[in-house]
This record gives C-alpha cells, structure tokens and sequence, in this order.
C-alpha cells in the first residue's frame, strides 16, 4: 500500500454509526484498548484504489464534554491522534440533536464529513433536506446513506479520499456566541494564545473553559499555575455571565449552539415537519406501560436464558463428542498404557483441560448474541427504563442492569462496558459486584456437579437456586458499597430510547464475535498455559519407582503419584484451612487453579481424577466425584466458586478500568473472604441440620 | 440574546408571575402534555447534560410517558429520553395554557 489516510468515525449513540464502520471495514477490524484508557476501541482498514484507509470507531457521544469517558476519548483521539479524516454521521430524521455534535467538533477545528444516515426513513416522513446548501453553511461535504442497506458507502468511501486531499483553503465555520459571550471568550484566547501547547485550538480552550469543562482545566492547569491571571479571569467572566443572564455560562453556549443549529435547519429542510416514529411509541406505549412492562420483561429475559442454555446444549454436546474423539484419537498414537510424559501433557493437560472450557463456548455466544439482539433493536434501552427503579432501591440506576446482564456471559466485556455509567460511584459498585453474577465460566462447574449428585428433576431448580443466590448476592453487595465505600449522590439516569430498529444479521455478529472474542481470548491466553502448568505441577516431581513397586492398581498408582506432586503437597498444605467448609486438599488444588480462571476447576479435577486414564472423560470423573464427596459438599464448592473472584482476567480488566490496583485487590480479596465466610456457615450449618435429620 | 428568569423556587413565590403559569418540576408532569423549560437544578452536571440533549431553558419538551414510579420519558429535539425520577425532578418547568403542538422547538 503506497498511501495511508487515517479515519475517525464519530456520531451519536444510535445514529447507525457502527453500522457505517461495519459497512466500510468488514470483518477487517479488531478491538483494541486505546492507550491509557479503558474504552474499548475499534479499529478497521478498508482499501480503495490503491490507499489504505485505517478507520477507528469513536465511541458514540452527543458532545464533546469531559462529564464521560467516551467523550473525553472521542476528543482526545481527535486532538493527539489528529485524524484526516472525521465522519461524523448523523440520524436524518433527529437532525438538530444531531447537529449538536457537529458544531462541537467544528469548534475543534475539524472539518468533518458529514454522514446523513437513516435517509431512507426520513424522506418517508416527507423531509426534504437541501444537501448542497447544508453542506455549504456548515463549509462540510454532506452524503446521504442508508447504513444497513449499504446505500452511499460507494460515494462515502470516495467522498473520503477526495476530503484527505483537500487542503483546508477556508477556515471551518465558526459559531458567533453572541456579543458577551465572545468578548469572554476573546479575552481568555489571547491569555491562551502565549503557550504553544494552546495557542492552535486557543478558541476552544478558552470556550472550554467557560463551560467549566474539568479535562480541560487540568490540562491548562498543568501549564498555568494557580496564581496565573487566566484562572482569575476566567472565575470573574463567568460572575459576570451568571449575572448578565441568571444562568451558568455552559447553559448559555448550548442554547447558543441550538440556536444556530435552528436557524440552520430552517435554512435546509422542509420546515415546520416533524415527525414521530409512530410505530415506535405505539410499541412503547406497551413496553413501557406501568402494569405490563415489567412481567413482559421478565417474560423476554427468561425467554433469552431458556434459549441460550436450550439452544446451546446440542451444540456442547457435539464439541464434547469432538473433544473425547480427538483425545482418544491422538492417544492412541502411543501403545495402549503407555506412561508416556507427552501423551499425558497432550491429552490430560491440554485436550481435556482446555477442552472441558470450550465446550461451554457456545452457552456464552449465544447470550452474547441475544444480548445483541437486544441492544441493536433498541429494546435494551427500555429494559434499563423498567429496572431503573429497582436499581434505585439498591443505589444504582437503570443503565447499570445492561453490564449486569452481560456480567451473565462473561465478567469482562461485562466491566468493559460499565463505561456507560457517567458517575464513577455507580461504575466502581457495579464493577465491584458483576464477578458475583454467575458468569460462564462457573457453568462448567454446575454442569459437572449437578448432575452427578442431585435427580434430574433437581437440576434445573438448583441451578436456578445458584443464579439467584448469585443475583440476591449483588444486590445486598451493591446496596452495601452505595452506603459505604461508595457513599454518595448519583447523577440518576439519562438515556435515549432509540426508535425501535430491525436489526442486522451482520451487525450482530460482528458484535457477538466482538465479545465472544474476548471470551475465547482469556481461553488461550490464561487457561491453556495454567492447564498446562497445573498439569506439570500436579505431574511432578514424580514418585521413585520405589514407591510405586508392588503398586498394581491404576488408581493407587495414581493417587501416589498426586501426593507427591507440588499440587498435591499445596492442597494438602491448605487442607486445613479448608477442611472446615467440607473440601478436601484435591478439591483445594483445584481451587488453587480456578483462581487464574474457574473453568480451570473443572479440568484440574479432571486432571487430579483422571490422570493416566483415557476414558470418556465427564462421564467417569461424575461417578468418582459422587463416590467421594456429599451432596452439602457439592454444594458448597459451587457456592463457593459462585462468590470467589472469576478470574485473572477479569482482574486484569477491573485494574485497567479503574486505573488502580487498589479496587481489584479489594474485588478480590473481598469476594474471597464472602466466600469462605459464606461457604462455611453452610458447611457447619448445613452439616448440623443433616446429622440431626 | 434573552434575559432568564432565574432559576429556582423563588419563582414560583414571585408575584409579578403572570397568572395562568404554574410551575410544575418534570416529575409532576402529564403524559401527553407540552411544557416550556424553565430552569434545570445544577447537582452533578446534570444542567449541562440535559442541555447538550436539547433541555434547556426556554425549550419545549413533550412529555410521553409519566408513570407514577419509574423515569419519565420526553421528547426533546425530535430524540426519546428516559430521564430517572431524581433527574426529572431538577427539571422546571412551566405549564402554558395556550402551548400548541407546533409551537417552534
């Protein structure tokens, strides 16, 4: 590729945005971090005759404050990165809201390429917009699409090229904020204008400023110290507006900017159209009806869980053929009872350790991808309307329910997406309790030990029993830390109920993909080389030939030579520790390995049971397990692993998230202690109960 | 630009206040019905958020839905918002008599 142009895809949340990035880039991107900051980014090439274009997807804002972390991350990528190219796309039938972000970005000193997606609806609505002249008021290159009918992306992908060879001959339009506004507003320029680091955007800083945006006032306060004029300035002109007008001075530059923003879209449309989307609010008008919203939402959640874990178990149950099949195959490329020290590491280690977690896979992508369904059909939105006032009972808000609901599959896009959450009290409580809502990752330990203790009709109600434990438990532990550690106001719920969409088959799979990647990624990265690792260490060292002489059977042989492996000598150096809440020292090690990730439990108990067997793995290490232990002890090992800290990843993420390591040791260290407290007051209490019995 | 009314209250005790305006707070408001804004309570930048949104003083907003728990949902620049109960109730605003359907936005 001989030439390279940088794209940035900006636009409101719901305005079809990443619908125009999926149509331009494909299946041709990848999700990222941006670096330093914890929003998830988006990143995507697409090449048209001859160059490469390298597109980022900018999370969706309606302005550029610094009151969200998108927002900050969407500026800052578009002042440090200092893309070519800035699309900006656009809701047609919500022009004006839309708009609201154009203008910001204009201030920027960015001349952007404006997106006017939906196009399709709003001309069925009558609206008539003059493209020409738009584009000529707001000095911008204006294409119309229709995102999800690929309608546009030609002209828009050259509309592209031609914007990033053009030199910017004519400054962007600006917006006059009126004869006050801008004499405070010129005055606080030319104090800016003397550092270097301000003097280009000197303009928007001094705006910012006014609007008492707190980005921007540290960055400037890390070049003009406390003392400096600016500041006093700056604290006199917004005395003097908050007097001229009885309001605060970032009020006044909104109205100001709707007000261009009118005046400005009576010039281009039709006027005095304004239409609603009204198969939309007839569908509200049920949805979100007092008496009916709530069961049919119950109705729709229990529809998406019966469904995921229905639909799933057939396609587990084929990769679980396919897993056995593959060990069976691969070990019988050694003579039958070999000791071989590589088969072991291959089929013990790897195919049933790494195995046993991808089976579940399909559980977690199918929640994933009714998750989708929900979110870009618009329905996810109203779910946070009708939760919003029970999250208010716990100290939350309604927009918290979409992280927990995700924490359902996997804990971390479910942390990744709690950047929704403007206040950070409301993100550290909901981050701190979604490990306690049952994750994937635990399914496999349910599955291995419901079935082996409890009858058939048993199964679904305990399991049942396990989610809603898990569920009661964030609740009381969110209400807890809103009162506590995280005691304070929250900013209550703000959220757009987008008209309702048929969604994409595309878009819902690269979204799916999107999260499930992340799933899949925490598989490779962290529980292949623990498997492999606890396989070593419950491997060796290995017994002398000594030990084991006179030792003929299989599972003797076996058991002498877990105890003195290094995981043996662990689980039994904790065995008293655990000893009271019903475990013994091989459930311990497995433990110890389910702490890097839980389903490592499952294939450490495999490993610990099964080592030097080749039989059909789950079937085997369920009738052992049922011989060995008590229902009550069942029990509290999946309670135990319910409430104890996932995983390393999700450590991992909730470090990167908060931006300390202070809030992961205390997740961590916290769920620990609830969950031995919690497991052992079962055990005892439980043990006393049945003895009496 | 237009002089404001300062916000708060106080309003609502001002006896130069015309008198077929009654001031109401977003949360007392009546489905279906259209309301002036006429001030949004400060508290956690939630003045400048519902701003960016298009709620501000001296806009319309068309209330859609007030149940008598939950958020409430408006319509503000042609766009759907669930505003949570607390939120709603920083939201001033004032009922007019004579308020049409096409009153310019």
């Amino acid at each position: 590729m001989s030439h390279k142009i940088s794209v940035a895809v900006a636009g409101n949340p719901n305005s079809g945005k990443t619908t125009i990035f999926n149509a331009l880039t494909g299946a041709r991107q990848r999700v990222g971090n941006y670096p330093g900051v914890t929003v998830e980014k988006v990143e995507g090439y697409l090449n048209v005759d001859g160059t490469r274009l390298v597109i980022v997807d900018l999370p969706g804002t309606y302005s550029l404050t610094a009151l969200s972390e998108d927002e900050v991350v969407a500026r800052n990528f578009i002042l440090n990165e200092r893309p070519q190219v800035v699309l900006d796309v656009l809701d047609a039938s919500n022009l004006e809201r839309n708009l609201y972000l154009v203008v910001q970005l204009l201030e920027l000193g960015v001349r952007p390429v404006l997106v006017l997606n939906m196009f399709d609806l709003a001309q069925q609505h009558g609206m008539d917009v003059d493209i020409p002249r738009l584009s000529e008021l707001l000095g911008a290159p204006v294409i119309t699409t229709v995102g999800h009918k690929r309608k546009g992306i030609n002209e828009l992908k050259h509309a592209i090229l031609e914007h990033a060879g053009r030199r910017a001959d004519s400054p962007a339009t600006m917006i006059s904020y009126g004869e006050d506004l801008e004499a405070e507003i010129r005055s606080l320029q030319s104090l800016l204008d003397v550092d270097e680091h301000f003097k280009q955007h000197a303009r928007w800083f001094a705006i910012k400023l006014l609007e008492n945006d707190e980005a921007v006032i540290e960055t400037i306060r890390r070049r003009f110290s406390a003392q400096h004029e600016l500041w006093d300035k700056l604290q006199r002109s917004r005395e003097k507006l908050a007097h001229l007008y009885g309001d605060a001075p970032e009020i006044l530059i909104a109205d100001q900017r709707y007000g261009f923003i009118s005046g400005l879209v009576q010039q281009v449309t039709t006027p005095g159209v304004e239409f609603r989307h009204d198969l939309s609010d007839h569908i509200d008008a049920v949805l979100t009806h007092p008496v009916l919203g709530l069961p049919i939402f119950l109705a729709m959640m229990y529809v998406v869980f019966y469904l995921t874990f229905a639909l799933g178990q057939p396609v587990m149950n084929l990769l679980e053929h396919g897993f056995n099949l593959a060990a069976t195959v691969i070990s019988s490329f050694w003579p039958a009872g070999s000791d071989s020290l590589l088969r072991s590491l291959v089929v013990d280690g790897i195919i049933h350790g790494v195995g046993g977690v991808l089976v579940f896979l399909p559980n977690i992508v199918l929640l994933f991808f009714a998750i989708a369904i929900l979110e870009h059909t618009g329905y996810m939105a109203r779910a946070a309307f009708i939760m919003d006032r029970f999250m208010h009972k716990i100290g939350l808000h309604g927009k918290s329910f979409i992280p927990m609901l995700i924490g359902f599959g996997c804990s971390v896009p479910a942390i990744m997406a709690t950047r929704i959450l403007e206040n950070k009290r409301d993100r550290l409580t909901t981050i701190m309790v979604i490990p306690l809502i049952s994750c994937g990752a635990r399914y496999p330990i349910y599955m291995l030990l419901i079935p082996a203790f409890f009858a058939p009709k048993l199964c679904a109600p305990i399991l049942w029993l396990i989610y809603l434990i898990g569920i009661a438990l964030a609740i009381i532990a969110a209400r807890l830390l809103r009162q506590t550690l995280f005691k304070g106001d929250s900013y209550g719920m703000v959220i757009e109920l987008p008209p309702y969409r048929m969604p994409t088959l595309r878009g819902l799979l690269i979204h799916t993909w999107q999260r499930g990647w992340m799933y899949l990624r925490k598989a490779g990265t962290i529980i292949l080389p623990v498997s492999i690792i606890l396989w070593a260490m419950t491997s060796f060292p290995r017994p002398s030939t000594d030990t084991l002489a006179g030792v003929t059977d299989p599972g003797q042989r076996q058991a002498i030579g877990i105890s003195h492996s290094v995981t043996g000598k662990i689980g039994k150096g904790i065995e008293p520790v655990i000893k009271p809440l019903g475990f013994d020292w091989k459930i311990g090690t497995a433990l110890i390995g389910a702490l890097a990730a839980k389903e490592v439990f499952v294939a450490q108990m495999g490993i610990v049971y099964s080592l030097g067997e080749v039989d059909e793995q789950s079937g085997a290490l369920q009738e052992i397990l049922r011989r060995t232990y008590s229902r009550l002890t069942a029990f509290c090992i999946m309670l135990f692993c319910l409430i104890s800290s996932p995983c390393m990843a999700t450590f991992a993420v909730t470090r990167k998230e908060t931006g300390t390591w202070r809030w992961p040791i205390v997740q961590f260290l916290g769920l620990t202690v609830l969950a031995y407290t919690l497991t052992l007051i079962t055990y005892q209490v439980g043990s006393l109960v049945i003895s009496r019995s | 630009m237009r002089n404001r009314l300062a916000v708060g209250i106080s309003t609502l005790n001002d006896k130069t206040e015309p008198p077929n305006r009654t001031a109401l707070t977003l949360d007392q408001a009546t489905a279906g019905k259209t309301y002036r804004v006429l001030g949004v309570a400060g508290g956690c930048g939630v003045n400048i958020r519902l701003a960016n949104l298009g709620i501000f003083p001296g806009q319309t907003v068309k209330v859609l839905r007030a149940n008598r728990v939950g958020p409430v949902i408006v319509s503000a620049k042609n766009g759907k918002l669930a505003l949570g109960r607390g939120v709603a109730r920083q939201v001033l605003l004032t009922a007019e008599q004579d308020m049409s359907e096409n009153a310019p936005k």
